[in-house]
Order: C-alpha cells, then structure tokens, then sequence
C-alpha cells in the first residue's frame, strides 16, 4: 500500500463514483475493467472491491429514498429472498469458473448496460418523467422473484449492483411505478451486494489498500454526481458513459484474446 | 402470493422509514468516517493502527445492510405484521447461512 497508488485509486474511485451517479448507474461497470486491467488485480479482488463501494452508495442513497418514502421496503424485502439466494450461489461458484469465461460474461453485460442507457435516453425524449407516485398494485410476484435471482446472481458473479435487470422488470412488468422501482431495486442492492461480499471477503479477495481508497473515492464521488445531476445536460454524460463501456469493454476482449487477464 | 395493493401512503410507516434511513445513515457516514480516520493515522501516525481502524470501517460497511434487516425484522414485530417479518427473518437466515457456507466451501 503506497501513497501514489491510494491517491490514484480515491480518483478513480471518484470519477466512476460521480459518472455513474449522474446516469442512474453504480460505479462498478467501470471500477472492475479498471482495476483488472490497469492495476493488475485478480478478478476475484477487483469484484469484491467493487461489492463493497457498491454496498457504500447503495446505502447512502436508499436512506435518502426511504426518508422521503419513495422505496417500498416490503417489496424490496420479498425480492430480498431471491437476490440473496442467487448472490450466494454466485459468489459460490464465481472463483471455480475460469477467469476468461468471467471476462466474457462481463463484457457481455458491459454490452447490456450500454444499450439500455442508449434506449432509456431514446423513449426519455418523448415521455414525461413522472413526479406524483399514485396508488399501484404489483403483479406478477413470481416474475419479480425469478428476475431478482438473476439480478443477484450477476452481482455475486461480476461484482455488480444489478438494478438495470430488476428495475425494467418491476416497472414494466409488476406494475411498480418507475421512481419507487429505482429507489426499491437501489434499496436491495446493499443487502444483495454484502451477501456475496462476506464470501468475497472469507477467501481473502476483500484487500484493505484497494477497498479502503476505493470506497472513500466513489462515497464522494456519488454524493458530487447526485448534486450535480439536476444541473447537467445528462445526455452529454450518458454518451461518455457510453463511450468510456465501449472503450473498457473493447480493452478487455483484447486482454482475454492476449490472454493476460489475472 | 396475493396481488398487493400500494399506495404511498400504506408503503410503509412514517416511523419505520425512520427508523430504517437512520440505521442507513449511521452505517454510511459512520464507516466512511473510520475509513478516512484510518487513512489519515496510516499516513501521519501509524501503518498498523490505521490499518485496523479501517478494518473496522470496512466490517460496519458491510454489516450495514444486515442491521438494517434485523432492524425491520424488529418494527414489523412490534407493528405485529407477521408476513413480513416472517419475511425479514428469511432473508436473514439466508444471509447468516450462505455466508458461513460460503465461505467453508
């Protein structure tokens, strides 16, 4: 643990902290490339890093979203039954999976994130955002469940959040609002994450000199990209999102082609 | 499960959303508090105090949202809503088990 590569990593923890706060997204889809790329470090130490920054925002802001009441606690709670089933499985599993495979399902959802920003900014031309939440009624609880398993899963596995898999689903399939999806789906997010975190962090992958920068970096990051967010064009944000997945996800495939990812 | 009608009101209580951002908060800004005061003591003062100091910030990061589940566990007690804490309880023991699980195996 030195000076330059703490103070290095506070930066990088900040700049993927407050991009990925301005767009909706956690850090983690750039913090793992990066870290597995440009520091060296093994996959497995890259996710549990990103994991527990993951647990830090998501605890930040759904304690805003529950104050104000936004966040259905119980649902988010029975979908906590299938996050935390498919987290553990994941995190199971994770390390006997071999790292190239990891690589490419990583890329693979590298790819899934950007289309879904580039389709969210595309409907969001023509529709109003919602500001009221009025009465709703949620449907299709075993849909819900079944897509919170795999939410889960791909946290345990790739060290992220998940919410562009469970969001989508409660708003357009459980009749759950769009503000209360974001903020329940954000909600479960940090109980998904620490559960394959502690497995994470039983096999030693959970390494204090990366975490601790990490995390500190990304905390404020995300607090600077939620103030800032009103105030920004988001789509110009949205693009460089875009270009900078595109960029890491391109630099991995030639890592795993070379064979040089750890 | 039955169709289950919400509305912003019976989402939840004035007094458990409480309850529920303030062990949130705690968990947040008080783990990120010690990660700094680590940082900050393994700099100046000492590798190795400041090293277990932010152990201990890392360990609350992560015992956050567990605290957060025993705390909702507890007010859907006290509010006698059995589903739900029937629920929380679940969720809880999935958490406790798989971890002791995984990290065995």
């Amino acid at each position: 643990m030195t000076l330059v590569s703490t103070l290095i990593l506070a930066v990088v923890g900040f700049l993927a902290g407050s991009l990925g706060a301005v767009v909706g997204l956690g850090g983690g889809i750039i913090i793992i490339p990066v870290l597995a790329l440009y520091f060296h470090l093994p996959f497995p130490q890259a996710i549990g890093a990103s994991l527990v920054s993951v647990i830090a925002t998501s605890t930040a802001t759904s304690s805003v979203h529950v104050e104000r009441h936004v966040a259905n606690m119980k649902l988010g709670m029975t979908l906590e039954l299938s996050t935390t089933l498919g987290a553990a499985l994941a995190a199971m599993v994770a390390h006997s999976i071999h790292r190239r495979i990891l690589g490419m399902l990583f890329i693979a959802f590298i790819g899934y994130s950007a289309f879904s920003l580039l389709r969210h900014m595309w409907s969001a031309r023509s529709r109003e955002t919602e500001t009221e939440v009025s009465a709703y009624t949620v449907r299709r609880y075993p849909l819900g469940l079944a897509a919170s398993f795999v939410a889960g899963a791909f946290s345990g596995l790739l060290g992220v959040g998940g919410g562009l898999i469970k969001v989508p689903v409660m708003y357009l399939f459980m009749g759950v609002p769009l503000r209360v999806a974001t903020a329940t789906s954000n909600f479960m997010i940090g109980v998904t994450a620490a559960t394959s975190a502690y497995i994470y962090y039983g096999r030693g992958d959970i390494r204090l000199e990366v975490v601790v920068p990490l995390v500190i970096g990304v905390f404020s990051g995300s607090m600077l990209g939620a103030r800032l967010a009103p105030r920004l064009h988001a789509v110009y944000v949205q693009f460089l999102l875009i270009g900078v997945m595109i960029f890491l996800a391109v630099q991995m495939a030639l890592r795993i082609a070379s064979g040089g990812l750890n | 499960m039955a169709y289950e009608k919400f509305t912003p009101e019976n989402q939840g209580s004035k007094s458990t959303d409480r309850w529920v951002a303030l062990i949130l908060r705690i968990g947040a800004y008080g783990s990120v508090a010690l990660l700094l005061i680590g940082l900050l003591l393994w700099a100046a003062v000492s590798g190795l105090l400041g090293m277990r100091v932010m152990r201990v910030g890392v360990l609350l990061l992560m015992a956050t949202p567990v605290l957060r589940i025993i705390t909702l566990l507890f007010l859907y007690l006290h509010a006698r809503d059995w589903k739900y804490a029937l629920i929380s309880f679940t969720v809880l023991l999935i958490v406790i088990v798989s971890s002791i699980l995984g990290i065995k195996l």
